[in-house]
Order: structure tokens, then C-alpha cells, then sequence
């Protein structure tokens, strides 16, 4: 992995070395997690829940491997709530990701939240290992070890919905 | 058009906005250490108990007599029957049947004053109760509006479901005082001639009224804070802190008051000291609050 952690021995993170942590990682499990969720309250929620689980645990993180850690903590809460609102979901169907911008770049706007759109209505399966390989840059077996697939199953899931995507942003059919 | 290899700066621009917070990690820290603090405290209270249970055992298998309470017996004799030189004799009593009560104060320090029976001091003002306090003496410097006059007079407060200005140690027409910077926390009374201070409490299964906080029967201003057996924390800054922590996250169990083996000692810049009973990680006055960050940061605190 090109994003990899501090380098030292592997041992019980520490306070200072949570807070690295979260200050390298922080934003990207928040990001993860509300892509998942859709709702920054349990983005929020999770991203807390990952840290304190860090804070309460002290793992031996490998060097390196930190940021598959965390993402795979994250995306393990997330698919608690997921399961936790099925009633909702079911009720009221998937709600469209709100956009939450840094600016006002008008110009690719549409572009951009017609992939931001297309990628948060893929089936949840496909939807996690486009977060963690396409937008967090995990490999393909990074990636299989952080949702515990093989990694030929990943490779199948990148497939069936990168053709999913090329087909909701040409015709602008829903996956 | 955009492809998935785009995704990852069209989500960064796309959630540009969010990110995560300084606040966040404080608020995830706080957590785990309220989580890792609990299970810690549990678990020394209960190799304390199962080390208690275990000497307590052996002592009163092994050793039978020690059991016994050390209290001062009085010898007695039957009247009649023949009398012993230089014995003092009583009543026909059975040998040992008078007991000389031990000191039942506490070794702690407090300001809560002691009553008779099962009752303590008390006044009764708006359905809140208030205790006796020791110390100070006088409070006469401290006198706010007069709030009323006590119209009931009685040894047994709990037995009355009236909504009357009752005491059991303030006679009928004694006039009741606010205290200057207390609010309802305290009141102030004649008792034996002298001012003498009232501090809110818990009483009869009546603690909080509907609205009430925390802050409603423990004034901010505190300048001291002694827990026994632990220390002082005289820093400003520290005390202010640690009311700040009670005010924020101790959470309230209910109007039920903990005896308590401990007390916290709040003292204010006017002399007024208020005392909340302490037992494990609960304070009590006005009803039982649980409070394990508070103890964690006073042991932090201490100089």
C-alpha cells in the first residue's frame, strides 16, 4: 500500500499514535462511512466508534496496514447500522447521497455527482469495493483481506460494476 | 464523461466538506476512557469484596471471638443475692445486657448535622428539603429574602403529605432566609438563636423537582474540593474543571440518598461548605448522581 503508516515496531498503538492516526485517517473512514451510510449523524457515529474501539483495544497494528484496519472496523460498524435500519430502508427505499462540497466547481459538478450517484446506488457488495479499491486506493488483495473475500471475488465485484456504472453514466440507467 | 478511475477525486471534491474534527477524537477519547475507567473500578471493587468475604470468613470460623462487637459492656449482678466488695451494682439484669454504644460518628468529615431517631434536621420549602448544616455557625452575613415562616412544626416530616414550610427543628414562626449566592441549593433559619445554614437534600423519596439540574442543588463558585481519604484540590482552574465535569456528565440515578463511606466537601468563597456523600463511583445530596470521570479527574487533579 503506497498510504501506509508510522513505522515503527509492531506494538500497542499509543495515545499519540491514535491521534496520528485519526489525524491521517480520520477524514477518509468519516468519508468511507458516510458513503456507506448516507447520513453524516452515523458517519460521524462510526468514525467515534472506530477510534474509541482503537483507544479501548490497543491493537498491534502492522506498519502499513493501519488504514486497512480502520476501514475494515469502520466498514464492519457501518453494516451494523445497515442491518440496524432495515425497517427504514425498506420504508422509505434508498435515499440519494447528499453532496457535501469544499467549493462551488460548478462546471464538473454534474459530472461528478452523476458518479457519486451512480456509485452509491450499486448493490452494496459492489459498492464497498469500489469505496475501498477506487476511492481509498487499497489493492485488490487489500481489499479482499479488509472484507474477508477472495480476492477473485473482488475482481469480479470491480467488473460487474464498473460495466454497471459505464451503464447508468451513458444511458443513465440506474445499476 | 467521468470513469471509476475518477472516482476517488470526484469523492474527495464531491465530500470536500467533510471531514473529520478535532472535536470527534476528543469526544471518542472521552468515551474510551469512561469505558475502560468502569470495568476497572468494578473489577477492584470486586477483588475488594471477594478478598473482604474470604478474611471475614476464616475470622469468623477460626476465630469466633473476634467476631464479636467491641463495644463497652456494663458488669451487672442480680439484686439480693450476696454482694461483692467494691462492686457497683445496677438492676436485675441478665449479665451483659447493658451495652455502652460505641462512637456511631463517622470517620469522616462532614458538614450534614446529626439528628435523632430516624430523622435528620430539616425544613421542608416548595416540596424541596433541606439538611442542618454544622458548619458555619451563623450565617447571619449571608441572609437573602425572607422566603417564609415555618407553619409546620413536627418529628415526623416524612408523615406529612402537606406542601406547607415544615420543620422538625425551626419552631412555628421561625422565619426562613435565601442564602446571598446560593439560589435554591441552601436555605438559612433560626435554630437556638443563631443563623444556621440549610443545604438541599434528598429526602422521603423527593430529590430533583421536574426542571431541576445538577447545578440547581450544587452552585458553580466552588473554590475547594475535598474528597476523604483522597485529598484537596485548591487550583482554581482544577476545581472549576471538575464542577464543569459533575455538571456535564454525571448522570442522575434517583432520589434515593447513598450512606456512603466517603464524603466530597464543596466550599464556596463565602465560608459555606456543602458536603455530598460519597460511594463508589455515586455523590449524593439531592438525590444519587453517577459520576466516574469526576473521580478519575480528582485523583488526576491533586497536587
Amino acid at each position: 500500500m503506497s498510504d501506509s503508516g508510522p513505522r515503527a515496531a509492531p506494538q500497542p498503538v499509543s495515545d499519540e499514535q491514535v491521534e496520528q492516526l485519526y489525524l491521517k485517517y480520520g477524514t477518509d473512514v468519516l468519508r468511507v462511512s458516510y458513503f456507506y451510510l448516507g447520513n453524516r449523524q452515523q458517519a460521524e457515529d462510526v468514525t467515534q466508534d472506530v477510534f474509541v474501539r482503537l483507544f479501548e483495544t490497543r491493537p498491534v497494528l502492522i506498519p502499513g496496514s493501519e488504514k486497512a484496519w480502520l476501514l475494515k472496523v469502520a466498514l464492519n460498524r457501518c453494516r451494523d447500522f445497515w442491518r440496524s435500519s432495515w425497517h427504514k430502508r425498506v420504508l422509505l427505499g434508498s435515499r440519494k447521497l447528499d453532496i457535501i462540497p469544499d467549493d462551488d466547481k460548478l462546471d464538473q459538478r454534474l459530472e461528478r455527482e452523476a458518479l457519486m450517484q451512480a456509485v452509491n446506488a450499486l448493490p452494496k457488495a459492489e459498492k464497498e469495493v469500489f469505496l475501498l479499491f477506487y476511492y481509498q486506493g487499497l489493492s485488490t488483495q487489500q481489499t479482499a483481506e479488509v472484507l474477508g473475500t477472495p480476492e477473485g471475488t473482488v475482481s469480479s465485484r470491480l467488473s460487474r460494476g464498473r460495466q454497471k456504472l459505464k451503464q447508468f453514466l451513458e444511458e443513465g440507467e440506474e445499476p | 464523461m467521468m470513469n471509476p478511475e475518477q472516482f476517488r477525486r470526484a469523492a474527495d471534491q464531491a465530500l470536500g466538506g467533510l471531514k473529520a474534527d478535532p472535536a470527534l477524537l476528543h469526544r471518542a477519547r472521552q468515551l474510551a476512557a469512561t469505558q475502560r475507567a468502569q470495568p476497572r473500578r468494578a473489577n477492584r471493587v470486586l477483588a475488594m469484596a471477594m478478598s473482604m468475604a474470604l478474611v471475614f470468613g476464616v475470622l469468623t470460623l477460626v476465630l469466633p471471638r473476634l467476631n464479636a462487637p467491641r463495644m463497652n459492656a456494663v458488669d451487672t449482678l442480680a439484686a439480693g443475692g450476696p454482694s461483692l466488695q467494691g462492686m457497683r451494682t445496677t438492676a436485675d439484669l441478665p449479665r451483659g445486657s447493658l451495652v455502652l454504644s460505641g462512637d456511631s460518628q463517622p470517620k469522616y468529615q462532614g458538614v450534614w448535622e446529626r439528628g435523632s431517631g430516624g430523622n435528620f434536621p430539616l425544613l421542608r420549602l416548595d416540596g424541596r428539603y433541606y439538611r442542618l448544616l454544622s458548619h458555619p455557625e451563623d450565617v447571619t452575613d449571608l441572609l437573602g429574602a425572607q422566603l417564609g415562616q415555618v407553619v409546620t412544626f413536627t418529628d415526623e416530616p416524612a408523615l406529612d403529605a402537606g406542601n406547607a414550610l415544615l420543620s422538625n427543628v425551626a419552631p412555628q414562626g421561625t422565619p426562613v432566609y435565601e442564602v446571598t449566592g446560593l439560589g435554591r441549593a441552601a436555605l438559612a433559619a433560626q435554630v437556638n438563636g443563631r443563623a444556621r445554614l440549610f443545604q438541599r437534600v434528598a429526602f422521603a423519596g423527593s430529590g430533583l423537582l421536574s426542571g431541576e439540574t445538577l447545578r440547581d442543588t450544587l452552585p458553580s463558585g466552588a473554590i475547594a474540593l475535598q474528597l476523604s481519604d483522597v485529598g484537596t484540590v485548591q487550583d482554581a482552574q482544577a476545581v472549576s474543571s471538575l464542577m464543569n465535569l459533575l455538571y456535564t456528565q454525571a448522570a442522575y440515578q434517583g432520589a434515593g440518598t447513598q450512606g456512603g463511606s466517603q464524603t466530597l466537601l464543596v466550599q464556596y468563597g463565602n465560608g459555606v461548605v456543602l458536603q455530598l456523600a460519597v460511594s463508589g463511583d455515586s455523590l449524593s445530596a439531592a438525590g444519587t448522581w453517577s459520576c466516574p470521570a469526576f473521580f478519575e479527574a480528582f485523583a488526576a487533579a491533586l497536587p
